[in-house]
């Protein structure tokens, strides 16, 4: 009877995914670097960075909804909301300091209200967030009348300038994914996170307020839609409707890259990071070998297949 | 009248890992009989019909139905000879009509071609009509209740030429009119010569229907009795009785007197969903068990106790004060702790690990935000060892530890938050024999540090040797509790089959 106890077998915990994406982007960097030296240079690892800044900061939020076993597939038309929005009240004359305050607001209403609908009436994120998906796209549509609303070149430090030689949107980038891993290590609310994404009634029965975390989950989610909508605001100086399309679905692949599985309750910031970061290389490395930008789709969707059939692999091991 | 022999099973055994599930069970169908199978949870009742139906592969013996002798049946087959089974709860969707859940998934009705809907509307009502059922086929199954649903699994396994059906506690959720409903169509059904399994809790729906009655008892069979030649005396007998070395042996406290100032938990005319005004007392140092057959309203009685489901009144005093709680938050803020019946699904985050499942509840007792990882790692540390439970460190997660452990991860949880009342739910359900006597050795000593706890469990002997008095459950109602002495298997089981003590023969 001690026999059976004793069998376990060893721990395979998400280190393993971002260890298997720190080979590959390690095997990816060298090939690249053989073929193109101008690769492995700080200053093309930074252009990294700064061009999925935005990116990865909407895809910690999507790590924050996924890993508590949720969707958010609004993201992308509520980052063309918030930026249209905010770019109209700067066209309208209001100073830009509110204009970015309240689309910061905007974005932590909608994706609250999203939390809001599914955690207290239960529908099922991926429904919920596909009508507001659609409502965030109309109100873009009503707020600029469907045209481009220019900041006619003010608001241009965050997302274009640099200190000290470092590209301005790599602060609240990193910034954001350091504290996704204190949220997630370190605080109650990053394991109730977890627990409510493993198993919902068992964390409930374990007195974890499971409809507040929900809640918490897509508000912390709307402030770095907000975050990730001012860099991009501040970046291309101006917006449009159409500003931001198609970040939900980069955001999730990231995520799913990064180690989450699709029912949540796993994941790391760590994870998440890598899964930014090698997505960001598959288009910088393809771009140094001068190969068309059309074949960037094919190999992100090649890698994001591989990433989820490894990782189910590993999953089904289990069983 | 020389009946048709429809099924034979002859020497079936059923081995699950750690328990001999069915040993040599022999058993006869004729046409046109009602065959009741009775016995406690767990005697092996399901184990046989699931064998029957082609759900499980027995490890020895043979089924000959209809002279055919077959190894094993496999649920295509099952269904190709007539065998149907209608489980507790009726596979049927939800979004189709009566008429064309009768005849999903039977292709051979639709003979007239492509599907037609009146065709198959026609047919139902034939078939509705045949067995004197108040039933529309039109109506959307989901409009209809818990009994209707039953009968339309019913009709649709006969629709099928169903020479053979199994029934599943088909009365578990109905009212006595339902009820009533019901045999009238299984009669019909048997005046049509199909044989019927039926299961039951219920001796009175036994003697009500049945011709002949089989008991089994741990995977044997005991008997098989023709209804009139029997009475529930001599069947609740067959049902218990067990040799004495499987009981665990608890160490007994030296003083365990009611009235030395020890604490109490009183529990007051409590009412819910599926208890019926419920009031018992517990002492602090006791362990106090609560037997019942399935669905007697245990489970659902810890659930109110935790706060779980909406409360319809009464009140759970510790020492005189009123502390039931509305929330789990508020129950384990209070002291109280619900281990529940399946782990896997409602005790544990299996994708977490050892640690984070260890302090899911505690953290939710504090203001702390920010946890320390290195105290949280010791205090984990320390349970693990205390309740030895084996896993490589505390970052393995759960998923990866046997039952026993898991089980144990569980306890830990609770134990952490330092409750004062542990409820438990089937604490050894799905755990090997070792890891048994660990849970029982840390339940005695809970009791032992003055905590109450609560115990609900189909497992006779050790709801007998582990309790230091059973109530005993009945559709909702706590029927009677009994004291060390009076909590025998076979008192538990008359009480729970419903039967009043001190009745009459």
């Amino acid at each position: 009877m001690r026999i059976s106890a004793l069998r376990y077998r060893k721990s395979t915990r998400s280190l393993t995914q971002s260890f298997f994406l720190l080979i590959l982007i390690a095997v990816m960097s060298s090939i690249t670097t053989f073929l193109n030296p101008a690769f492995f240079s700080l200053r093309n690892w930074l252009n990294i960075l700064n061009q999925n800044a935005v990116l990865g900061i909407a895809a910690a939020g999507a790590t924050l909804v996924m890993i508590s076993g949720n969707f958010d597939i609004s993201i992308g038309s509520l980052v063309g909301f918030v930026t249209t929005f905010a770019a109209s009240l700067v066209v309208k004359g209001y100073s830009i300091f509110l204009a970015i305050f309240l689309g910061f607001l905007m974005a932590v209403f909608g994706c609250t209200l999203n939390g809001f609908v599914v955690a207290v009436t239960k529908t099922p994120s991926f429904i919920m967030t596909l009508a507001t998906r659609s409502i965030f796209y109309g109100l873009a549509l009503v707020v600029t009348g469907g045209v481009t609303q220019s900041l006619s070149g003010k608001f241009y430090l965050l997302g274009r300038g640099t200190t000290l030689g470092i590209h301005n949107p790599i602060f609240p980038f990193v910034a954001t994914y350091i504290l996704l891993f204190l949220i997630l290590r370190y605080t109650r609310t990053g394991r109730r996170i977890y627990a409510v994404g493993g198993n919902e009634e068992a964390a409930f029965l374990s007195g974890v307020n499971t409809l507040k975390i929900k809640i918490l989950v897509y508000a912390l989610n709307g402030a770095l839609v907000g975050l990730a909508s001012m860099v991009l605001l501040s970046r291309l100086g101006s917006a449009l409707p159409s500003t931001g399309s198609g970040l939900e679905l980069r955001a999730i692949a990231a995520v799913v890259i990064g180690g989450v599985p699709l029912t949540g309750g796993k994941g790391s910031a760590l994870g998440t990071f890598l899964g930014v970061v090698l997505m960001g290389l598959i288009s910088n490395m393809l771009n140094l070998l001068n190969i068309s930008a059309y074949y960037q789709e094919i190999v992100i969707g090649l890698v994001i297949a591989i990433a989820v059939i490894v990782s189910n692999l590993g999953g089904m091991k289990r069983k | 009248m020389v009946q048709e022999l429809v099924l034979e099973v002859d020497n079936v055994s059923k081995n699950f890992p750690g328990v001999q599930a069915l040993k040599n069970i022999t058993f006869s169908l004729y046409a046109g009989e009602v065959h009741c199978i009775v016995g406690e949870n767990g005697a092996g009742k399901t184990t046989f019909i699931k064998i029957l139906s082609g759900a499980l592969v027995p490890d020895e013996g043979t089924i000959k139905v209809f002279g055919k002798t077959y190894r094993t049946i496999h649920p295509s087959l099952a269904i190709t000879l007539g065998i149907q089974t209608v489980y507790q709860e009726s596979v049927l969707v939800n979004s189709l009509s009566v008429a064309e859940n009768i005849f999903l998934g039977h292709e051979e009705i639709a003979r007239w071609g492509l599907f037609s809907r009146s065709k198959t509307m026609e047919r139902a009502g034939e078939i509705i009509s045949r067995f004197g059922v108040a039933l529309s086929p039109g109506e959307l199954v989901e409009n209809l209740s818990n009994a209707e649903k039953q009968i339309v699994g019913i009709l649709k396994a006969l629709s099928q030429e169903a020479r053979v059906l199994i029934l599943d506690e088909p009365t578990a959720a109905l009212s006595a009119v339902e009820k009533a409903t019901l045999f009238k169509v299984l009669r019909q059904a048997e005046e049509r010569e199909v044989a019927i399994i039926y299961i039951s809790h219920h001796l009175e729906e036994v003697f009500e229907i049945g011709d002949r009655i089989t008991v089994l008892k741990d995977g044997k069979k005991v008997a098989t009795h023709e209804v009139e030649k029997v009475n529930q005396d001599t069947l609740i007998r067959e049902m218990v009785g067990r040799p004495a070395e499987l009981f665990y042996v608890r160490g007994r406290l030296p003083s365990q007197e009611r009235d030395d100032g020890r604490e109490v938990l009183e529990v007051h005319n409590l009412r819910g969903v599926m208890v019926k005004n419920v009031s018992f007392q517990v002492f602090s140092g006791e362990i106090f068990g609560i037997g019942g057959m399935v669905g007697s309203g245990r489970t659902e009685l810890l659930r109110l106790l935790f706060g779980l489901d909406p409360r319809e009144g009464g009140e759970l005093l510790l020492n005189g004060r009123n502390i039931i709680p509305r929330s789990p938050l508020e129950a384990i803020a209070r002291g109280i702790c619900l281990i529940t019946e399946d782990r896997q699904k409602t005790g544990l985050i299996l994708s977490r690990s050892v640690r984070e499942n260890t302090v899911l509840a505690t953290i939710n007792l504090t203001r702390r935000e920010w946890l320390n990882l290195e105290i949280e790692g010791e205090k984990v540390e320390k349970i693990v060892g205390q309740l030895q439970i084996v896993t490589p460190h505390i970052d393995q997660e759960v998923m990866y530890l046997s039952g026993g452990n898991q089980q144990k991860v569980v306890l830990a949880k609770w134990l952490l938050t330092r409750g004062k009342i542990y409820l438990f739910d089937e604490p050894t359900r799905g755990i090997d024999v070792g890891a048994k006597e660990e849970i029982y050795r840390l339940m005695v000593k809970l009791a032992e540090d003055g905590k109450f706890v609560i115990m609900v469990s189909s497992d006779m002997p050790e709801l007998i040797a582990l309790s230091d008095r059973v109530g005993v459950m009945c559709d909702g109602e706590m029927v009677a509790i009994l004291n060390k002495e009076e909590a025998s298997e076979e008192n538990i089981l008359s009480c729970a089959l419903g039967r009043k003590m001190n009745d009459e023969d």
